[in-house]
């Protein structure tokens, strides 16, 4: 990336993997990681974007495998845009087909105010952190 | 290899007076979450989060659109201004796209892309993307003051 004269010149640098209670994970982006507890929880820590976004469905499609009721934990998610939200709209119809639905928890604002202005809340069950 | 395109004299004169970034990024999607920490933390800094939020989200997906239609050996070029009332975003890519063939309007709830665009429209006082001649434009306005 080239910088304007307020920038600078900058150099990309990989965070290291964060490792994650089943080693089910890896980094979606620099600083995006994508964990699942052990209650099967999917837990996104970062952005929700179009480079974060294929290792997240990565991870779904993953535990699609295993349960129809996914629930995904969005508290650490500190931006989402509409390449993201294709992942998560992505799992709702999926698991909507075989009867099941996605939960989204601990969603903050960017990801509440991304749902709401493109009318896709009532595609989630949306509940607040535990 | 470096390519640069000229905006808007109009836009040129208003970013002189104001704080800008330009920024050139390779079409990857790694670049767009390092482009919107950096505008974020300098041209953005200061102004009310609501906004910022707003703002990261227009050039998210501007940006990656351009990402998206870029010939690889090429580069994206993003410039940000803010002024006391408004933030004025643009984005030029070298490709060409039909925006006549493009959605502005929401896809029902159901559909699982399409809307990029219509987030932009709804986030924004000004929005016009024009495409001739091997290049696109993007020109996103989002108002500062309530």
């Amino acid at each position: 990336m080239i910088y304007g004269a307020s920038g600078g010149l900058m150099h990309s640098a990989r965070h290291p993997s964060t490792t994650g209670d089943t080693g089910m994970n890896g980094p979606l982006d620099d600083g995006t990681v994508v964990t699942v507890g052990a209650d099967g929880t999917i837990e996104v820590a970062g952005d929700i974007d179009m480079a974060a976004g294929p290792l997240l469905e990565s991870t779904i499609l993953e535990r699609e495998a295993a349960t129809e009721h996914l629930v995904i934990d969005l508290a650490n998610v500190h931006f989402i845009d509409s390449s993201g939200l294709r992942v998560l709209l992505g799992a709702s119809r999926r698991t909507g087909q075989r009867g099941g639905s996605v939960v989204l928890r601990g969603a903050g604002v960017e990801v509440t105010r991304l749902l709401e202005i493109t009318g896709t809340t009532e595609q989630f069950v949306v509940e607040p952190s535990r | 290899m470096t390519t640069t395109v000229p905006i808007a004299r109009s836009d040129e004169q208003l970013m002189a007076r104001a704080r800008t970034a330009e920024m050139l990024i390779p079409p990857r999607p790694a670049e767009i979450r390092r482009l919107r920490g950096h505008v974020a933390g300098t041209v953005l800094s200061g102004i009310a989060a609501a906004v910022v939020r707003d703002v990261l989200l227009v050039l998210s997906e501007l940006v990656a659109n351009a990402v998206a239609a870029s010939p690889r050996d090429q580069q994206v070029r993003v410039a940000v201004r803010a002024s006391r009332s408004a933030v004025l975003v643009i984005v030029e890519n070298k490709a060409t796209i039909d925006p006549h063939a493009l959605s502005f309007e929401l896809p029902p709830p159901g559909a699982l892309s399409g809307r990029g665009l219509a987030v932009v429209t709804s986030l924004t006082s000004e929005f016009d993307l024009r495409s001739r001649a091997g290049l696109t434009r993007a020109r996103a306005v989002i108002p500062t003051l309530p």
